[in-house]
């Protein structure tokens, strides 16, 4: 599978795995680079196949929803088409496309403004999130799981952008502290106190949120 | 360390963010510390919380389409590239710079030349609000022309020299009488001089200020001059303070 190829290859990247299929498929990666940046539009195609998952789950734990985040991961690989004539072979690839990640999802946001929406049940199922004919007890798991998933799209969204793409990058995708640093061009104490204070957020809100729960 | 400084630094420590020190410390204090250990438990729970939410799956009708509509709009990005993506894809980065720095030039020659403008016309407004726009012209008899402009202003625009009213009074009747006034021409200040001397002689251009002791001509006289609009002109009138017609030289 070539996105399992994509996931191998950026967990190399970032977490210098070293695995020889890793290894294989890092240098396979950095062909396949190669002969895209060369102009092969075989070769971008291939990587749109291998990155494309990864890139969309991405943006969607950034946007928060399925839509957002195929525009924004498109509007990716439209810019990883522009640049990729600048990349050099001894840059990180992995830190690269996360940056054009986080940059774009933040063009989003910003042009979107303040999220006021969430993924609610309904949209879920009516967007095929949700297995359609699913028993009564998953339907009521599924529910309370895109219920949870709303939930945590509004913690979310009290971060300021800077917090939530050291938070996503961080906690949901696996980076680390030095990492996340390289993608946003900052430097690690300002990741950690972005992080620090990220966390500190959701606490906060899911706190409140199980308060509320409570007291009904 | 006490609980105040562990309490900031637990959502770090919880994930492994802190440095080996301060992570010694913290374990340390939260082996007896209850409330800041219980702390770092609802801690973890919130990350576990956060975590549980997985991103959809996708299908592969999603992403075939996906990728049609991404290879879409890069094809329609790239069928009309902008001018700018042209220059820089066909031109070197030091080619681009150098086109930046002389259209910077061009720009900053543009722009001085439009204030520069201005700023002359700025000037030349701002004069022609002073005094109303006259010619002069010399009488070639003695009778002076018998065109009069009610009100020429000249008055507010004169740089008097010699404070005396008279010979104010005097000066500003032989300008009125010899001046004729056209509406079309606007020229630039007619800065009139009037000064209390005795003329040295009929071509002189400069004669002093103070009265000389020129023989018989120490007679007191009125110096009169008007710029005109071309630089090398000047118009210049000396009267004796008795006589109401005064004689003009250029």
């Amino acid at each position: 599978m070539p996105g399992e190829v994509a996931d191998i290859a950026l967990m190399t990247d970032s977490l210098g795995l070293p695995d020889s299929s890793a290894r294989t498929a890092a240098s396979s990666v950095a062909s396949m680079i190669e002969r895209a940046k060369a102009g092969d539009p075989a070769a971008f195609e291939e990587m749109i196949d291998c990155y494309q998952r990864k890139v969309i789950s991405t943006a969607w734990k950034m946007m928060g929803n399925r839509e957002d985040a195929r525009d924004a991961a498109q509007e990716v690989f439209l810019r990883v088409y522009k640049y990729l004539g600048g990349f050099r072979a001894d840059q990180d690839f992995a830190a690269w496309l996360y940056r054009i990640i986080i940059n774009v999802c933040r063009d989003h946001m910003r042009k979107r403004g303040r999220p006021d929406q969430f993924t609610s049940f309904e949209a879920e199922h009516e967007l095929g999130n949700l297995d359609a004919h699913a028993s009564n007890d998953d339907v009521e798991g599924a529910a309370i799981r895109a219920q949870q998933h709303a939930m945590i799209i509004r913690a979310l969204d009290t971060l300021s952008k800077k917090e939530r793409a050291a938070l996503v990058l961080r906690d949901m995708e696996g980076l680390t502290t030095e990492e996340v640093a390289r993608v946003l061009g900052s430097t690690q104490t300002t990741v950690r106190s972005h992080i620090s204070s990220a966390r500190a957020k959701i606490k906060k809100f899911r706190d409140r949120a199980l308060m509320g729960v409570r007291t009904r | 360390m006490n609980c105040r400084r562990v309490e900031k630094l637990i959502p770090l420590y919880i994930e492994g963010d802190l440095e080996s020190h301060s992570r010694e410390r913290i374990a340390s204090h939260l082996e007896w510390c209850g409330r800041c250990n219980w702390l770092a438990d609802e801690f973890r729970e919130s990350q576990s919380w956060l975590r549980s939410t997985r991103p959809p799956e996708f299908d592969e009708t999603f992403l075939s389409s996906f990728k049609a509509d991404a290879l879409k709009l890069i094809a329609e990005t790239n069928a009309k590239p902008s001018f700018l993506a042209s220059v820089i894809q066909q031109w070197s980065r030091r080619q681009v710079l150098a086109l930046a720095g002389a259209m910077m030039i061009i720009v900053a020659i543009v722009v001085l030349y439009v204030y520069q403008g201005s700023t002359s016309g700025r000037l030349q407004v701002a004069d022609t609000t002073s005094p109303p726009e006259i010619e002069v012209t010399l009488p070639t008899e003695p009778q002076p022309a018998p065109h009069k402009k009610p009100d020429t202003g000249l008055a507010t625009g004169a740089d008097l020299k010699v404070p005396q009213r008279a010979a104010n009074r005097t000066a500003v009747n032989a300008r009125r009488e010899h001046s004729v006034v056209s509406p079309h021409t606007i020229e630039p200040p007619l800065p009139v001089q009037v000064s209390q001397s005795a003329a040295s002689g009929p071509g002189s251009l400069e004669p002093p200020l103070e009265p000389s002791g020129n023989g018989d001509d120490s007679q007191p006289m009125l110096r009169i001059e008007m710029q005109t609009s071309d630089p090398n002109i000047r118009i210049i009138w000396f009267a004796p303070k008795e006589v109401e017609s005064p004689t003009t030289n250029q």
